[in-house]
């Protein structure tokens, strides 16, 4: 599913380079912006099962982290000088804290990554090289693959746990929805984006003879500027 | 997977990389809002003046004519938070648009570069052609400009913090409008008891003439304005608004072109605004000592009266609370006088305190130094020394004291400067240049050579007013306020001794060696300058040699002896040697100066072997300055088959060369003083060879404003060329331009002139 899915993106990625080689800077549809999220997101993955249904399950991992993220658009369609549909690959990576209830400590883990890609129609400042709206707005939908933490830390038998629980507790493909917010700084030289991502998948799964429903979310705000 | 990822980051890297050849999403909005807001700003305008294409059929001839001319100065109150200073204040604007339709070759060149202030995004450049058809310049491609920028597109406001571009405007032709518009904003910080800006002069004449021009002032409320109008340019009008700022405009039209006239004094004679902003916050703290506030309930003025002038004197020359750095010149000077000529006669007195505080004048006395001769070593050096000068109020105050204490009779007098043409046109005190009168004796600020009797070149013939009579107070000490109380305050005009051509010589004698082997001509000369002609440069290089002999007769103050010591140790030879080189390279860096200096008179020099300061002329007694020099001049001579050509002419320097479009004139002439130069260029004929070519230097002419008389006598192999050339008016009316051309392109002639030297 991410091979086909990473394959996808890469395809229309690079059809957008093709639009990025005009010379017409008006005609360009590439967008780059790039997002600090400061411990202003919050992902909850899902139970992890134990191959052996009789040892249990893992409890979800949370993770805050402090997230880097870049937004690349580009702009399908460009009816005008201030609106677009675009396609957005929104790769972030993270540095923080992961944890999870069953393990001993907080910082179970730590590291995570998250792939959103959307199909966002976006309006005003920022949405095309053509328009001259002081500020602009975007509103996106699409999946988002996410993994954390990269790396847990534990004692020993958390490890073993954690082993067990691998794969099924620290990856999660789920629907995201996102909005966004631009506006021009006062001279005009820089393009701040305030970006709200959220994205829930509910849940169910049979430990033994217990049905556990529960939901994956991921949720973030960043602070970004274009440099496109 | 892993094909994918590596993918999308070669993606990432190719896309960086293209985007940073590319402009930014921020330069692109910016560039495009700037032409909007040109097209918006243009399509704006209601004004019918700027509409029009056509110019009026008397101006036809003219290289271009300004269709419309508006000129705006703009000021806002700007609080803490807003955009502006920091600290809150003023933010003055200033914004320049014209209309013009280019009529020939001459304007297309000058119009193809248009430069502009950077500082204000309300700029643009349109270009409309005959056939209508519209062409917006493209600002984005214009650069930045530091140097150079050319007085036409300078704005009056003269802030160092004004940025200047340039861009080229590509297939200009005759019949051409280009209309254009640029400001430049300065912002002042508050000042709660206001804050005073410069004068401006403001000319109404352009380099071509003006069908329409309007001048406009959108003031903020706390912003007041005080104007004299000079020459005819009308009064400005006071527009009634209920916006609360204050609105003011003047208007001109049909102006004729004054075309950056040589020797012009504008506001002599140009239709000219002298205004000056004033912004305080209240108008009852304002306290400056130099400017006039309107009256109340007025916000704009055009009078001041005398009165007024004297109400202010007395905290503007700072004579009740002469600052501390008034005190030390005074004291200083009267404390040396007295230590070391206790018994001399008042005007003894006077030409000594005169020249010690000449002395003073060359450096900040802000860390006054009672030590003095270690003040004066600074300028044992070899480069010119930077004239800091003492400024023309302190001066006046000291001479003020000096004369409190040695209870003589004083007067102080305000010069009008000649550049103003009369009292009329003063508009603060600042424009006053003020002097003192000791003894029927006028004494003026002093420059770095100037004599007790020097009267400044901008105050010769000049009107005065002469203000009061002092009065002995010697019991007020150094408060000096008793004398010039308003109520005593007693006027009279005077007028100051002028300048004649006989006061302001120079006289150069030159004695040649014709070398024409190695094409060279040795030069041995010596000038005898006298009055505002005696060279600056070359006595500043030298003036600063054994100073203390020279100033010690003028001052009486002598340098403390050193013991000699008997046996010179091994660090006082070290010193003496290291002293010596120092000696030698500072004498180099000299003959350096003089080259440079020669070389800018366009003379080709390959080396300067002496030169001698015989008489700096720095004091009343012997005012002429006498310097000796002996010099090697290349590219004097050329071969011409079996002749030698010789550019005799080029021997006396550079000459002002009047260009074609000069030849009208549309002002007076104003020079900055009158005066006389005499040369006289000895050779011998060389070797083998006769001279042909001689008679024809022989000129003679002689009018009401200049002279030239060339005369050529030889005898033998000996040819002496005597040449006397004369500014016998500082100023005149155009009427007699034509004589003034007259001589100045005979001069022009003598300079190109040759003489051949033919195998005998």
């Amino acid at each position: 599913m991410f091979k086909k899915l990473s394959l996808l993106i890469v395809a229309l990625l690079i059809a957008g380079t093709a639009g990025f080689s005009q010379d017409e800077d008006l005609d360009r549809k590439y967008f780059g912006t790039f997002f600090l999220s400061p411990f202003s997101n919050y992902t909850k993955g899902k139970i992890g099962l134990s191959p052996e249904m009789d040892k249990g399950y893992v409890a979800p991992f949370t993770s805050v982290a402090f997230l880097f993220n870049y937004d690349a658009r580009y702009n399908l369609v460009q009816p005008g000088d201030d609106g677009a549909l675009a396609l957005i690959f929104s790769p972030a990576l993270g540095v923080g804290f992961t944890s999870n209830k069953d393990f001993d400590f907080f910082g179970t883990g730590m590291g995570q990554f998250h792939v959103p890609v959307f199909l966002s129609f976006e309006y005003g400042a920022g949405a095309t090289f053509a328009s001259l709206k002081d500020r602009g707005f975007g509103i996106g939908v699409g999946v988002e693959y996410n993994y954390a933490p990269f790396v847990i830390m534990g004692d020993e038998e958390n490890v073993n746990e954690e082993v067990v629980a691998r794969d099924g507790a620290r990856s999660s493909l789920l629907p995201v929805m996102t909005v966004s917010y631009r506006k021009w700084s006062r001279g005009g030289g820089f393009l701040f984006v305030h970006k709200i991502k959220y994205g829930f998948l509910p849940y169910s799964v049979d430990v033994g003879t217990e049905t556990i429903q529960d939901r994956v979310i991921a949720f973030s705000y960043s602070l970004g500027f274009s440099f496109t | 997977m892993k094909n994918s990822i590596l993918l999308l980051v070669v993606f990432l890297l190719f896309g960086g990389s293209s985007i940073a050849q590319k402009k930014t999403l921020a330069q692109i909005r910016k560039e495009r809002m700037s032409k909007a807001k040109e097209k918006k700003l243009y399509a704006e305008e209601v004004n019918p003046a700027f509409k029009v294409t056509k110019g009026p059929k008397k101006w036809e001839d003219q290289s271009a004519v300004l269709l419309a001319y508006e000129h705006t100065f703009k000021s806002n109150r700007r609080r803490i938070g807003e955009t502006g200073p920091a600290i809150g204040g003023l933010v003055f604007e200033e914004i320049i648009r014209k209309r013009v339709l280019l009529q020939d070759s001459r304007a297309v060149a000058m119009f193809s570069q248009i430069y502009f202030s950077q500082s204000n995004g309300d700029r643009y450049i349109h270009v409309i052609k005959p056939d209508g058809k519209e062409i917006w310049v493209d600002m984005t491609k214009a650069i930045k400009v530091v140097t150079n920028v050319p007085v036409y597109y300078q704005t009056s406001s003269k802030s160092t913090t004004i940025r200047y571009s340039k861009v080229a405007i590509p297939n200009l032709e005759i019949g051409d409008i280009v209309d254009y518009r640029y400001g430049a904003v300065v912002m002042f910080s508050a000042r709660t008891d206001g804050c005073t800006f410069p004068v401006i002069d403001f000319d109404l004449v352009d380099d071509f003439p003006i069908v329409y021009s309007k001048t406009i002032f959108d003031l903020d409320k706390e912003t007041y304005l005080t104007t004299k109008s000079l020459n005819g340019a009308g009064e400005v009008q006071e527009l009634d608004t209920p916006d609360g700022n204050k609105h003011f405009y003047l208007l001109n039209n049909d102006v004729e072109a004054a075309d950056g006239e040589r020797w012009d004094f504008p506001i002599v004679e140009h239709p000219m605004l002298r205004f000056q902003l004033i912004f305080t916050e209240k108008k009852s703290d304002y306290n400056h000592k130099a400017s006039f506030l309107p009256e109340n309930k007025m916000s704009l003025r055009t009078d001041i009266s005398y009165l007024e002038i004297t109400n202010r004197l007395d905290t503007y020359l700072q004579f009740d609370f002469p600052s501390e750095e008034i005190i030390a010149y005074a004291g200083h000077v009267i404390r040396l006088m007295k230590r070391f000529n206790p018994s001399v006669s008042e005007r003894e007195y006077i030409r000594k305190s005169y020249y010690m505080i000449r002395q003073k004048a060359y450096h900040s006395v802000s860390s006054y130094d009672s030590k003095f001769h270690n003040i004066l070593s600074q300028y044992k050096r070899a480069a010119p020394p930077v004239n800091n000068g003492i400024s023309d109020h302190t001066f006046v105050s000291a001479w003020v004291i000096i004369a409190k204490k040695n209870g003589w009779d004083y007067r102080i007098g305000l010069g009008v400067p000649r550049y103003l043409g009369g009292i009329e046109s003063v508009l603060t005190l600042e424009d006053f240049v003020p002097f003192i009168v000791i003894n029927n004796q006028k004494i003026f600020n002093c420059t770095k050579s100037s004599v007790l009797d020097n009267v400044p070149a901008d105050l010769a013939g000049s009107e005065t007013i002469m203000l009061g009579i002092g009065v002995p107070n010697k019991g007020s000490g150094i408060n000096l306020g008793g004398n010039y109380r308003k109520q005593n305050y007693k006027f009279s005009r005077d007028q100051i001794q002028d300048l004649t051509s006989e006061l302001n010589s120079y006289n150069q004698f030159y004695n040649l060696t014709l070398n024409l082997n190695d094409q060279t001509v040795s030069m041995k000369d010596s000038v005898v300058s006298t009055g505002k002609c005696k060279s600056y440069f070359q006595h500043s290089v030298y003036y600063g040699v054994d100073l203390w002999t020279k100033e010690h007769l003028l001052t009486g103050v002598k340098k403390r002896k050193k013991r000699k010591k008997s046996n010179k140790s091994s660090k006082t030879i070290e010193k003496e040697r290291v002293k010596e080189g120092v000696e030698k390279a500072d004498a180099e860096t000299k003959l350096k100066y003089i080259k440079n200096m020669l070389e800018y008179d366009n003379l080709k020099v390959a080396s300067v072997e002496d030169f001698t300061l015989i008489q700096a002329g720095r004091s009343t007694t012997s005012p002429e300055r006498i310097f000796i020099m002996d010099a090697t001049i290349n590219e004097l001579i050329s071969k011409v088959g079996p002749n030698y050509l010789f550019n005799i002419g080029k021997v006396i320097g550079d000459q002002v060369i009047i260009k074609d479009h000069e030849k009208d004139r549309v002002n007076g002439v104003y020079l900055s003083y009158a005066k006389a130069y005499s040369y006289s260029i000895k050779f011998t004929v060389p070797k083998g060879y006769v001279v042909a070519g001689l008679k024809k230097l022989e000129q003679s002419i002689d009018n009401p404003v200049a002279s030239l008389n060339i005369k050529v006598q030889s005898s033998g192999n000996q040819v002496e060329i005597i040449i006397e050339h004369k500014y016998k008016e500082k100023e005149f009316l155009k009427n007699y331009w034509p004589n003034m051309i007259q001589v100045l392109k005979a001069v022009e002639s003598f300079y190109d002139s040759k003489v051949i030297f033919k195998r005998g």
